[in-house]
């Protein structure tokens, strides 16, 4: 079949023929090309299975629940959950009637062995169901979480994590757990047809989704590309339909291309800022931070990096985080270079040098590091910029040896995973901040599942790290998507959901 | 061991006859000088993705990692082992004869690679082919009439050829026959059995990326060895004055011994040109060996990298083997391990 499929790509058959079937009946097969990951298809021992970046999982599985425009949680195979008053019993009410691609009943045994199978494999959810101590399946339709401590992002992590994705348990019982990677069953609205890990994988409309009537292509194929300008050639070729997550060059030229092609923005989780280290000299004095955050115009940033793709903000939440709460945060020093100027000569010596890491080989580190560097020189501030690579700079993140870092992190639709991450000391990463306030923030935020009382919570927490300039928020910024103008029907969301889209006319 | 010998009772010991061979010598000779040369290559790969920062165990954390959660995957993996004894004990299951699994997907190597291996090996061999294929007569051509129409040419062409990174030379290519004419399909790979066909119009592209730089050095090379031959040798000078034709001292004899170089060249250019795979293979998308090391490196999936760097490094090492080899078959006068006389 894959030769089949593959044969089809290569002889332009497969988007020609799928254009124009899909133009009378609704059907067709939509390509779709980008850097995946998916050297296994089973959400519990993947790597990466959330984010837009890899919309095969969902296509495969559903999920339990569903991002909508703005972040918020939406009903998919769970159509609701309550949480007990003192947080501790989490009760999911699941749909009724859906079945797996293979026949089995999606039920609570499921969603159960699904969430003792994650904990098992150390799946890369597993930091959001450390809390979990039990879990019970009263009825088929019913599961009872019981939590150690109130855990506010459980339902976030059920909605945008590896937990989402529920597989069929007799197909890991029939295949065996390394098979089922190659050859997965869910309940999404696709099944997989073919597997080439990390090459192609095409997926076929499932039967017997419970939604099956919205689903109109008939498949989709995932093609893996590693470079981006080989992405957007295979879309100009005519060869796909869709380039997931673009980089900026591809979307200039997809801009300049006129209405062969739109762009698709995923509503911002993540962002750029620049992060102090305040455990040492300089930035252990709020003065030399400020300064800094004068100095800089997010604006001009965003206007002279990404001509104005990304979007500044003054805080490190974007509005496609469930709790945001709107574009402007109380305590933001927005830029003024004679207040900058100011700070620098209250400093010691008058003057402030320092370094920041930032993400070598990457056009939009180090264009953005160059414009922030420009900026910073106006206001007498010397910024050394050292590129690092991925790896290092990870390893820079965890032990702590840094000034500062321009930062770019997010993909957590839920405020209180990116709050514990990067906020909170004592994780994983050197946060660069040890401050009691602060933790208190990010514990009452995630210990309360009362959504006001949350958002307040994260609003203060924003507006808090503004006044200590622990961060300095340049930009949000969204992932891109180039779409061919005959493919329509895709969500606008924090994620990419394929299940509705179709071809029509251009 | 006891001596196997052969019918006639005056002739030596077939062992004592196999060792004084000096081809089997030679042979055996360059089989263990590879194996410090394997040993270290893998050593040092495994040391140089020991010190890359961030790890399997990062890498398979995924976004959300807790400390607890990566020590224990360090442990899984073996990761908290000394160096040396993770090292010995991936070269252990190596000598046993298995490549062992993916710290990523946890699925045997060998099996993964195997559909792997024979993308990147057709990439090679029809690179040679083209470049080899189109070297040969135009550097003869060239030789055969210095500063001629087809030996300007052939340096101008070659001049590109040498001094465009392949990353270039693609993109333009995808560009010109995928793109703007729409005759080539810009990414993807069908295998042959899709259909020959089929699977060549997917590997046209690539194949005339990776063999336009290979093309440029071996016509240069040869056209001037042919020269060279031609201007300066006796035996040149002797077969004209028999009134042999140009061409056919060009052919019978120039070319058989300027070919020593040329073999030579490719030889020593396997390394090269298996580097070169790996950039053509993630232009166009074709799921290769390349195509995957570069996958694994960036996931910091080491038992994956280590089998393709023993793989890689093992054909280079045969690969310059048989160039050897080739010598004494193309010329009889070469007999290795043998004293000059």
């Amino acid at each position: 079949m894959l030769m089949v499929m593959c044969a089809g790509l290569v002889a332009g058959v497969v988007p020609a023929a799928a254009s124009s079937t899909a133009e009378t009946t609704g059907h067709g097969a939509l390509n779709v090309v980008g850097s995946f990951n998916f050297p296994t298809l089973d959400p519990s021992l993947a790597t990466a299975s959330t984010g837009s970046g890899q919309p095969f999982f969902f296509a495969i599985y559903d999920s339990l629940f569903k991002l909508g425009a703005s972040g918020q949680t939406l009903p998919e195979l769970a159509t609701g959950d309550t949480v007990s008053k003192n947080g501790l019993t989490v009760t999911l009410a699941l749909r009724k009637g859906v079945k797996f691609s293979d026949g089995t009943p999606f039920n609570s045994t499921a969603v159960k062995f699904n969430l003792q199978r994650d904990t098992a494999n150390d799946c890369t959810c597993i930091g959001y169901l450390a809390d979990i101590t039990n879990i019970a399946t009263p009825n088929p339709l019913k599961v009872v979480i019981t939590l150690s401590q109130p855990y506010a992002p459980l339902i976030a992590a059920l909605t945008n994590s590896s937990a989402a994705y529920i597989v069929s348990p007799s197909a890991i019982s029939s295949e065996g757990a390394t098979a089922f990677g190659q050859a997965p069953v869910g309940a999404g609205p696709y099944k997989v047809v073919s597997d080439n890990p990390q090459v192609v994988l095409t997926v076929a409309r499932n039967s017997r989704y419970w939604n099956a009537r919205a689903v109109k292509l008939a498949s989709i194929v995932f093609t893996n590309i590693a470079t981006t300008s080989s992405q957007f050639a295979t879309v100009e070729a005519g060869q796909a339909q869709m380039m997931i997550a673009a980089d900026p060059t591809s979307i200039t030229q997809a801009k300049s291309a006129g209405a062969a092609y739109k762009l698709l923005q995923s509503s911002p989780t993540s962002w750029f800022a620049v992060q102090f280290n305040t455990t040492t000299a300089p930035f252990n004095n709020i003065n030399a931070r400020e300064a800094v955050e004068y100095a800089l115009n997010p604006k001009a940033i965003s206007t002279a990096v990404t001509g104005g793709l990304y979007t500044p903000n003054q805080s490190v939440y974007g509005s496609g985080m469930e709790d945001y709460w709107g574009t402007t945060t109380k305590n933001y020093h927005a830029y003024s270079t004679s207040q900058a100027q100011s700070l620098v000569q209250g400093l010691p010596g008058g003057k402030l040098t320092f370094s920041i890491f930032g993400l070598s080989n990457t056009a939009i580190y180090e264009e953005t590091m160059q414009a922030m560097q420009q900026e910073l020189s106006q206001a007498g501030i010397t910024m050394n910029i050292v590129n690092l690579t991925h790896a290092q700079a990870i390893a820079q993140n965890e032990s702590g040896n840094f000034q500062t870092i321009l930062n770019s992190y997010g993909g957590f639709s839920d405020d209180g995973v990116t709050a514990s991450t990067f906020f909170q000391s004592g994780g994983t990463f050197a946060t660069g901040v040890n401050d009691p306030v602060l933790n208190n923030y990010v514990a009452e935020a995630n210990g309360t599942s009362v959504a006001s009382k949350r958002k307040a919570d994260f609003l203060a927490m924003s507006e808090y790290i503004n006044k200590m300039s622990y961060w300095d928020p340049i930009f949000t910024y969204s992932t891109y998507d180039i779409v061919a103008s005959n493919v329509k029907g895709y969500a606008k969301s924090p994620l990419l959901y394929l299940d509705s889209v179709y071809f029509g006319n251009s | 061991m006891s001596d196997v010998t052969s019918a006639g009772t005056d002739e030596k010991p077939l062992v004592k006859r196999v060792w004084s061979s000096h081809l089997t010598r030679f042979a055996l000779t360059r089989f263990l000088q590879a194996i410090p040369v394997l040993v270290g290559v893998t050593l040092i790969t495994f040391g140089m993705m020991n010190l890359l920062p961030g790890g399997s165990a990062v890498a398979l954390a995924g976004d959300n990692p807790t400390p607890q959660v990566i020590a224990l995957l360090n442990r899984e993996l073996g990761l908290n082992k000394p160096f040396f004894e993770r090292y010995w004990d991936w070269l252990s299951q190596v000598l046993s004869g298995h490549l062992g699994s993916s710290m990523l997907t946890r699925e045997p190597i060998a099996g993964s690679l195997g559909g792997k291996l024979p993308v990147t090996i057709e990439l090679i061999v029809l690179a040679l082919i083209v470049s080899l294929g189109l070297a040969i007569p135009v550097a003869v051509l060239s030789a055969h009439r210095p500063n001629g129409v087809v030996d300007r040419l052939s340096a101008v062409v070659s001049m590109i050829g040498v001094s465009m990174p392949q990353f270039v030379t693609g993109l333009l290519l995808i560009l010109v026959f995928a793109v703007h004419i729409r005759v080539l399909p810009a990414t993807g790979f069908a295998s042959i059995s899709a259909g020959p066909w089929t699977n060549l119009r997917t590997m046209i592209l690539p194949v005339a990326t990776l063999s336009f730089g290979l093309f440029s050095i071996y016509s240069r090379l040869l056209r001037g060895d042919l020269r060279d031959e031609m201007l300066g040798e006796d035996y040149i000078t002797v077969a004209k004055s028999k009134g042999c034709s140009e061409w056919r001292v060009l052919l019978n004899h120039a070319l058989r011994n300027a070919g020593f170089n040329l073999l030579t060249l490719v030889g020593l250019n396997v390394g090269t040109l298996l580097g070169g795979t790996v950039i053509v293979e993630s232009i166009f998308a074709l799921p290769g060996v390349g195509q995957d090391l570069i996958g694994s490196i960036t996931s910091r999936d080491q038992t994956t990298v280590e089998a393709i760097v023993l793989i890689l490094a093992t054909t280079v090492v045969v690969a310059n083997f048989l160039t050897d080899l080739l010598y004494s078959v193309l010329d009889p006068r070469i007999r290795y391990g043998r004293e000059p006389s």
